[in-house]
């Protein structure tokens, strides 16, 4: 049993990594609008996390230390603190996401506008950072947000043309009355909806705060076999639910209201509940998770006390960092900004500062002084280095798609 | 790992500069924002104190950079005046420098603990791990 709930770590990270409200955003809109033909995204996407997370688990096993202390290590301070401002501008945008998607869904549920529900969001954030243990955390959070296998049951429930349904898993192309630039660009949404960089530095720290020691290093990398690609599927439920749903009637998809739409024609007001449920399981995973990246990465730059582990009285800067960027992150979305438009923007910026995220991961891996015999053997170089070619090319052109496109309308 | 205070020759940029420092509990305190020489009788320069906080590392910066430091310095804390740490209370430099309790403590930062005085421990829950 507790090797079960030892995956629980894995399986938060992917719940709240993996499937976010931006994932459930893009995944219901390529559904809706291009079937499964950006499912080969969603698999790229996947192995590329699961190789990075790989490395960063590999990297806290090996040195004791996450990621970020070790970037102002090789970088020299002034590369790092570049890194750690797009870090954390990308990571808050994510934050300030989740916050909003959160908010719809309870608006969703409650027909009372989003805006209302910020603050109470925010405070219970904040009061789960202070007071839930890490460990309680990843199993409450790691279960419960399981419920959204509810979409690939509905698929299943709907009973599609599995035949159809496989000839778009394979078709590698949009379909015919599509725009290939629009393609594209939700090609590199999705990948960076699966790759959001705050992904492998909550993991790394997670770890730390786990207590990782060397020998460890396996379990971990069971975690992030077990847990990302779990994470993969329950986003191409969602991909699926809508495809086989919502493209036959041409609608699009630019509402939660539409995302969890599949799940209700299929089961009616209780599914609806439990998918919306879930979606905000997944939100409040990866909200905690962007609020505490914010901490990690500037708590490991200046060399602050962190950790959820210790009493908050031991790592105060950490604890207002945290609290101060959840601050920020709820006044954005109190002015009432549409919280799809921050997810598609955060998406952009995210797909954009990939490369600063994932060099130094790729640079320290392979640093031997750090790593002795864990250090990436060539199986995880080849992954990583075939990841980092996508990565590049998903951030060069993400700007460029995302002003030819007019973010993908 | 490398006793300190043995050696006679090192590399400042790679074995020193932006490491982590803790203490031998392994707590946090820092990290070498800079390091201090002095001048020996014999003319050489010997490295005579790490020093750590916010303001120290600012020194080593420039152009945006520092001034977007200046500026945070300025706003979260008046109270990241560099700290030294002298050379004689380092334990080992590995991956981390670890240096004695009494050094650390010479050492805390004022602005982790007016944070944790004025704010944190004011908050109820603040004594318990979460």
């Amino acid at each position: 049993m507790n090797r079960i709930l030892g995956l629980a770590l894995g399986i938060l990270s992917s719940i709240g990594g993996f499937v976010d409200v931006g994932d459930i955003v893009a995944s219901g809109t390529i559904g809706a609008r291009y079937g499964l033909s950006l499912l080969w995204v969603l698999v790229l996407g996947v192995i590329g996390i699961c190789c990075y997370a790989d490395m960063s688990g590999r990297i806290a096993a090996a040195s004791g230390r996450p990621v970020y202390d070790l970037i102002r290590e090789r970088l020299g301070p002034s590369a790092a603190m570049v890194n750690l401002g797009a870090a954390l501008l990308v990571t808050l945008m994510t934050l300030t996401a989740q916050i909003g998607g959160i908010a719809l869904i309870f608006e969703l549920a409650s027909d009372i506008p989003h805006v209302v529900w910020v603050v109470p969001i925010g405070l219970v954030l904040w009061l789960i950072i202070w007071r839930v243990r890490f460990q309680r955390l990843e199993k409450i959070i790691g279960l419960s947000g399981l419920t959204v296998l509810v979409f690939s049951i509905a698929v299943w429930w709907l009973e599609p043309d599995w035949g159809s349904l496989a000839a778009q898993a394979v078709a590698f192309a949009p379909p015919p009355d599509e725009a290939l630039p629009t393609y594209f660009f939700f090609a590199v949404a999705l990948f960076a909806a699966a790759m959001t960089p705050y992904e492998v530095f909550f993991f790394s720290s997670g770890g730390i705060e786990d207590g990782w020691k060397r020998k460890d290093h396996r379990s971990q990398r069971v975690n992030v076999m077990l847990g990302f690609p779990l994470g993969g599927l329950l986003s191409l439920g969602i991909m699926a639910a809508t495809a086989v749903a919502l493209r036959p009637t041409g609608m699009d998809v630019s509402t939660l209201g539409q995302v969890v739409l599949p799940v209700m024609m299929a089961f009616g007001v209780v599914g609806a509940i439990v998918a919306m449920f879930g979606l905000m399981i997944a939100c409040t995973g990866a909200a905690f998770e962007t609020a505490m990246t914010c901490g990690y990465t500037l708590a490991q730059y200046f060399g602050w006390t962190w950790g959820k582990s210790l009493r908050p009285a031991k790592a105060a800067r950490f604890h207002v960092a945290v609290a101060g960027t959840l601050l920020i992150a709820m006044v954005i979305v109190q002015t009432g900004l549409d919280p799809i438009m921050i997810t598609e923007y955060s998406l952009v910026f995210s797909a954009l500062a990939l490369p600063l995220t994932y060099i130094p991961v790729l640079v320290v891996a392979n640093d031997c002084e750090y790593m002795g015999d864990l250090a990436n053997g060539k199986v995880a170089n080849f992954f990583g280095v075939l990841t980092m070619a996508v990565i590049l090319v998903a951030s060069v052109t993400s700007i460029p798609l995302m002003i030819m496109t007019g973010t993908g309308a | 790992m490398t006793h300190w205070p043995d050696r006679h020759e090192f590399d400042v940029y790679a074995e020193l500069l932006d490491r982590h420092i803790v203490d031998e509990d392994r707590c946090s305190v820092g990290k070498v924002d800079d390091v201090e020489f002095t001048l020996d009788a014999q003319g050489r320069w010997r490295l005579s104190a790490l020093v750590t906080g916010t303001a120290a590392l600012h020194d080593r910066l420039h152009g945006p950079l520092a001034g977007i430091l200046r500026l945070l310095l300025r706003v979260l804390d008046g109270r990241e005046a560099p700290r030294r740490i002298p050379v004689a209370e380092i334990v080992s430099v590995a991956a981390d420098v670890t240096v004695t309790r009494q050094g650390a403590q010479d050492a805390a930062s004022p602005s982790e603990q007016w944070w944790r005085d004025r704010v944190v421990a004011r908050i109820p829950g603040s004594d318990r791990a979460g």
